[in-house]
């Protein structure tokens, strides 16, 4: 039976079960449908890139004035904080300088000799960013599906599709997350799972009571065999500790990249990740 | 196929690109309180409006698939949403006396809705935040700005004139 606007009931159903269908095929990875993505994604981007040079006088324009008071309680506040710090020495050196450090007191080789791509990310806009990031360089680069992505203050996730000339990293944080892990000086190996953006990595079992672990300690990809991480990558600082019901260590974890100000992200070429 | 229609088909998916890359490259760069328009989604709703449920719904499909591609998000979100949102604009537009901008932000309004939820549903949870209220606001604001536009667009798109609406009931050409 058809209403007066010609959509039928079949219509409507079948309607319905077209996106479940495709989020459903999306989700299991089917490869035409990926593929249609890729080509989509690849043909658009030039035309994007494109309108948004073009009109970047205007665009550039709209923020300075959408943002003057924003840009002036920010300026206010740097000046103050500038007052504070020419007050006192400063005797803390950056986080990444720090962990630099570390890892060379441990005698860690962080990413001697794997092949890498430097990849430039991709700004996400619009009202609902995706959790993954997405950079500027795809299989043209050699870029694969498995390769983890670090920054220079350690690992941030692993990408997981790649087309010819973009690729999508998932996020450590992602809560599909989850990959081997070992505290710095201990042999225990353990699983640290994402739970979500902004969250803590969590090691939910696999640390008995007896192992001293402090708040602080150093985490780093296990490097087990056939691990598809290569050994010794920083994932992250123990933040917090806390004891489960079966009396092991529940350690929330700190990733010593900071994903939330991504802007360059190194692909590791590593051939264990396919 | 004749002619006529094989026109109009390719001006419909030029169309929904040109609004997909407009929206990407440059309306999202607009942002009023860290959120953006959305022209797809006014899109779907100004043809469903202007042109019928089922050309709506086919407008829909397809920048939902568009904006489902470029946005890196599950394919078949958007698809819903929109689709939704242009069928509800069609039945709409059916019992309406005229076709004017203030019908839009409402719409658009609820075609968000549905985008959150479905996601919700397929675990986007950052879909549902505390800002959704702006979001939903600055979406329907923008969708005012645009809709006059957007309705010229759809009437060129399927190829018939602009209606000058009347406040009679008397249905709109391409539905009659």
């Amino acid at each position: 039976m058809a209403n007066r606007t010609g959509v039928t009931r079949f219509k409507l159903v079948v309607l319905i079960l077209i996106p479940i269908t495709l989020v459903t095929l999306d989700v299991s990875n089917f490869a035409p449908l990926e593929w249609g993505k890729d080509v989509v994604r690849d043909a658009l981007s030039p035309m994007i890139s494109g309108v948004r040079s073009v009109t970047r006088p205007f665009t550039d324009a709209w923020k300075a004035v959408g943002s003057y008071d924003e840009l002036e309680r920010q300026n206010e506040q740097l000046r103050e904080e500038l007052e504070e710090l020419r007050g006192k020495e400063l005797d803390e050196v950056s986080a990444s300088v720090t962990l630099q450090q570390v890892l060379e007191e441990l005698e860690i080789p962080y990413l001697t000799d794997i092949p890498t791509a430097k990849a430039r990310v991709i700004r996400q806009l619009g009202n609902f960013p995706s959790l993954n990031v997405d950079i500027d360089k795809g299989s043209s680069s050699g870029i694969e599906v498995g390769m983890p992505a670090v920054t220079s203050a350690g690992l941030v996730g692993r990408v997981v599709e790649v087309s010819r000339i973009q690729s999508r990293i998932r996020l450590i944080t992602d809560s599909d997350f989850e990959l081997g892990v070992r505290i710095v000086g201990f042999d225990t190996v353990a699983v640290a799972k994402g739970s979500g953006a902004g969250r803590a990595l969590v090691i939910g079992d696999g640390i008995p009571l007896s192992l001293p672990v402090e708040q602080g300690m150093l985490v780093t990809t296990s490097g087990i065999e056939n691990s598809v991480y290569p050994p010794d990558i920083p994932v992250g600082l123990v933040q917090e500790i806390q004891v489960d019901p079966n009396l092991d260590q529940v350690l929330y974890l700190q990733p010593t990249a900071s994903l939330d100000v991504l802007n360059f992200v190194t692909v590791l070429l590593y051939e264990n990740a396919l | 196929m004749n002619r006529r229609k094989v026109k109009i088909a390719l001006r419909v998916v030029a169309v929904v690109i040109a609004v997909g890359v407009l929206q990407m490259g440059f309306f999202n760069e607009l942002t009023v309180y860290g959120r953006v328009c959305e022209p797809l989604l006014t899109f779907s709703v100004a043809c469903g409006l202007t042109v019928g449920a089922k050309r709506g719904l086919i407008v829909g499909l397809l920048a939902g698939l568009l904006y489902d591609a470029l946005s890196g998000l599950p394919i078949g979100l958007a698809v819903f949403a929109y689709t939704f949102a242009a069928i509800i604009a069609g039945w709409v537009g059916e019992y309406v006396s005229k076709v004017w901008w203030g019908l839009t932000p409402p719409l658009v309004t609820l075609g968000l809705f549905f985008y959150v939820l479905v996601g919700e549903i397929f675990g986007e949870e950052q879909f549902f935040n505390s800002r959704l209220p702006v979001t939903f606001a600055v979406a329907a604001g923008g969708s005012i700005v645009l809709a006059r536009g957007m309705y010229w667009l759809s009437n060129w798109m399927w190829d018939q004139p602009a209606v000058k609406q009347s406040r009679s009931r008397s249905p709109h050409p391409s539905r009659a």
